[in-house]
């Protein structure tokens, strides 16, 4: 009795087709990559960590930028440095937007905080110009790390 | 002499015969992988309903019973969204879909090699200290605090150990089996599940020694992303296409179209899966070029997901109609009909500005519903329906059990997936609209509803095959199928 019954093949052959299509798509990957290859990726996200909304270390700094960050990006650019809004580097000196001169006048230390954050009295009235208001998302301690990220570019 | 039997007394009586506490009949891992791949198969996917369910309704249950015995002043079991997300993902990796490969690997060997698998006690020892290590990780999620355990990689220290003994006996007796019979010459079955169980071996060491290093932040976080997406591309994947390359043949009958496609289909997953993992690596202190060269790896996964599809279509040539019986090639279709939507939704979640857009939202959720209820299921459970009659050796297969599983699962984890990722994308578009969180939940819910129906019904799917193989145990008629060499010589009316 023959109890080993090895699975057969109809060929042993590589089809050409799929030689060329394997080797097309590897091209095609190939030339994305070297295309792609200067950046700098963002700090890492310690997602799942309900520990780090309570206390912001250095750490968890980073981790709540990385939570914010892809938000920032989408409308600052990959690097922070402007897409439909405006550029993120070097706001420690001041707003670069019109609608954030007179907010950053009356409070000269903590106008980002208070922008980024949305729900004080002090920024309403203004136009948000589609930035969103993250005071009923994320904590203050959340927030101070995020201003102190972005004092930092 | 003949002995009346009603006149014996007690210490008159033969000794009964004992089974011994670790079986060592043919198949005998096989069929307790498979056992164990059935049970957690049904907790995970009632896991994944109480999962979902609680991003409906968020609450959170806690006891607390104050011990003050070994230093612990309390012990508390919590129950919330969070922990519930992470058991579910914990139980479907490594206890439903990690128990079907293993399965697999214990089932497909020695038949397609010609001898009995090695050292099968070995392989039993494997089974129960990975079944035990997977039950402490989980229970240990709802014991613990959530944010200890981070994604794939291993909730517990203990747990993990318990595991990494448990998969070195199973890998061993797997690779005893398959390697000295010219693996070069073996069919490409083998070749998946040998990259996949070494892969997952070294993946669970690596995850083993960050947690006896103590690694912390973003080591610690970066090690456990790269081993959760190794898991996924080397041995979940792996464990998958070899299962769906072993049943197209066998359940059609016919042989496999191109023996160079899949060696093809083999070579580039092997490159790409082995590269994928770096794609996870994303943080400042990660040259940008290495992470980029890991998404597009990633990406590219739809180069062996097309090939190995268009092979084993090309397979069931001539015989089309028996994949729409119920039964273990319906199952095989569905699983590659999954196969190509996942490497497609895997290869657009890669993509930067998307991941940027869906990160930390229900896609990811959604994506791994999709690939591991989906793919990676309808994959083992096309080898568990060929399996399970030819294990318990019954007249089994096919009929209304298999196809409430087939169309409940499908249904269900479509529905599911579909829903969770499109309340990521939603997530996504709203927070850019700066929208607030009451007005997000109430977008959200509406997406969450039917992803917890979709689950629901996946979860009944899920109950369905522990039926299956307990009917099938108690109640099929025996029949008789051919053995590795070295197992009783039976009648081989049914082949493998």
């Amino acid at each position: 009795m023959t109890v080993h019954t090895p699975i057969e093949t109809r060929t042993r052959a590589i089809p050409a087709w799929a030689l060329w299509l394997t080797v097309f798509v590897f091209l095609v990957g190939g030339v994305y990559a070297a295309s792609n290859l200067t950046g700098e990726n963002p700090p890492l996200a310690i997602g799942g960590s309900p520990g780090a909304s309570a206390t912001a270390g250095p750490q968890q700094a980073l981790a709540i930028m990385q939570q914010a960050q892809p938000t920032c990006q989408a409308c600052h650019g990959d690097e922070l440095s402007g897409g439909v809004g405006p550029d993120l580097h070097g706001i420690v000196q001041g707003p670069k937007s019109e609608n954030l001169q007179d907010l950053a006048a009356e409070h000269p230390d903590d106008w980002i905080f208070l922008w980024i954050q949305g729900t004080d009295e002090a920024v309403q009235g203004i136009d948000r110009m589609g930035m969103p208001a993250f005071g009923d998302q994320l904590t203050e301690e959340e927030i101070q790390a995020i201003v102190d990220y972005l004092q930092g570019l | 002499m003949t002995v009346n039997p009603r006149k014996l007394r007690p210490y008159d009586q033969p000794p009964k015969r004992r089974r011994p506490l670790i079986p060592e009949a043919p198949d005998s891992a096989a069929t307790g992988f498979l056992a164990a791949a059935a049970v957690w198969l049904a907790i995970a996917t009632g896991i994944g309903f109480l999962a979902v369910g609680l991003r409906v309704l968020p609450l959170t249950l806690e006891l607390r019973q104050p011990i003050g015995i070994f230093g612990v002043d309390a012990l508390s079991v919590a129950v919330d969204a969070e922990r519930a997300e992470l058991a579910f993902v914990n139980a479907v990796v490594f206890g439903w879909l990690s128990n079907a490969g293993f399965a697999a690997a214990a089932f497909m060997g020695p038949r397609l090699v010609g001898r009995r698998l090695r050292a099968e006690k070995g392989a039993n020892v494997g089974l129960a200290l990975w079944n035990l290590g997977v039950l402490l990780a989980v229970a240990g999620i709802y014991l613990g605090q959530p944010g200890v355990f981070e994604g794939l990689a291993a909730p517990a220290l203990a747990a993990d150990a318990v595991m990494l003994i448990g998969l070195v006996a199973i890998a061993a007796s797997f690779m005893g089996t398959v390697i000295g019979r010219h693996l070069r010459d073996q069919y490409v079955s083998l070749w998946f599940l040998a990259v996949g169980l070494a892969a997952l071996v070294a993946l669970q060491a690596l995850n083993l020694a960050v947690e006896v290093v103590a690694l912390r932040d973003v080591p610690a976080a970066l090690a456990a992303a790269f081993v959760g997406r190794g898991i996924e591309t080397l041995w979940l994947l792996g464990a998958s296409l070899a299962a769906l390359h072993y049943v197209v043949p066998r359940a059609s009958g016919n042989p496999l179209y191109s023996g160079g496609l899949a060696a093809l289909a083999w070579v580039t997953w092997l490159a790409l899966a082995a590269l994928a993992p770096i794609g996870e690596l994303v943080d400042t202190s990660v040259p940008y070029w290495i992470t980029t060269v890991g998404k597009i790896a990633s990406v590219l996964l739809i180069a062996p997901a097309f090939l190995v599809a268009t092979n084993l279509l090309l397979t069931l040539r001539g015989r089309w109609w028996l994949a729409f019986a119920p039964g273990s090639l319906a199952f095989a279709l569905v699983g590659i009909g999954f196969l190509l939507g996942m490497v497609l939704i895997q290869g657009i979640g890669a993509l930067r500005p998307v991941e940027g857009m869906v990160s930390r939202t229900a896609w990811d959720l959604g994506a791994f519903v999709y690939a591991a209820l989906g793919m990676y299921t309808f994959a083992l459970l096309a080898l568990g329906e060929h399996a399970v009659p030819r294990l318990l050796r019954r007249e089994w297969g096919g009929g209304v059990l298999s196809a409430v599983t087939l169309w409940a699962a499908f249904g269900g984890v479509t529905i599911a997936a579909l829903s969770l990722m499109g309340a990521g994308l939603a997530e996504g578009s709203m927070r850019l609209e700066g929208r607030t969180p009451e007005e997000m939940s109430a977008v959200l819910a509406a997406y969450y509803l039917p992803a917890a129906a979709g689950l629901g019904l996946a979860a009944l799917a899920g109950l369905v095959p522990l039926v299956s193989v307990f009917l099938a145990y108690t109640a099929a008629r025996p029949a008789s199928y051919a053995l590795p060499r070295g197992g009783s010589p039976t009648t081989a009316s049914a082949g493998h």
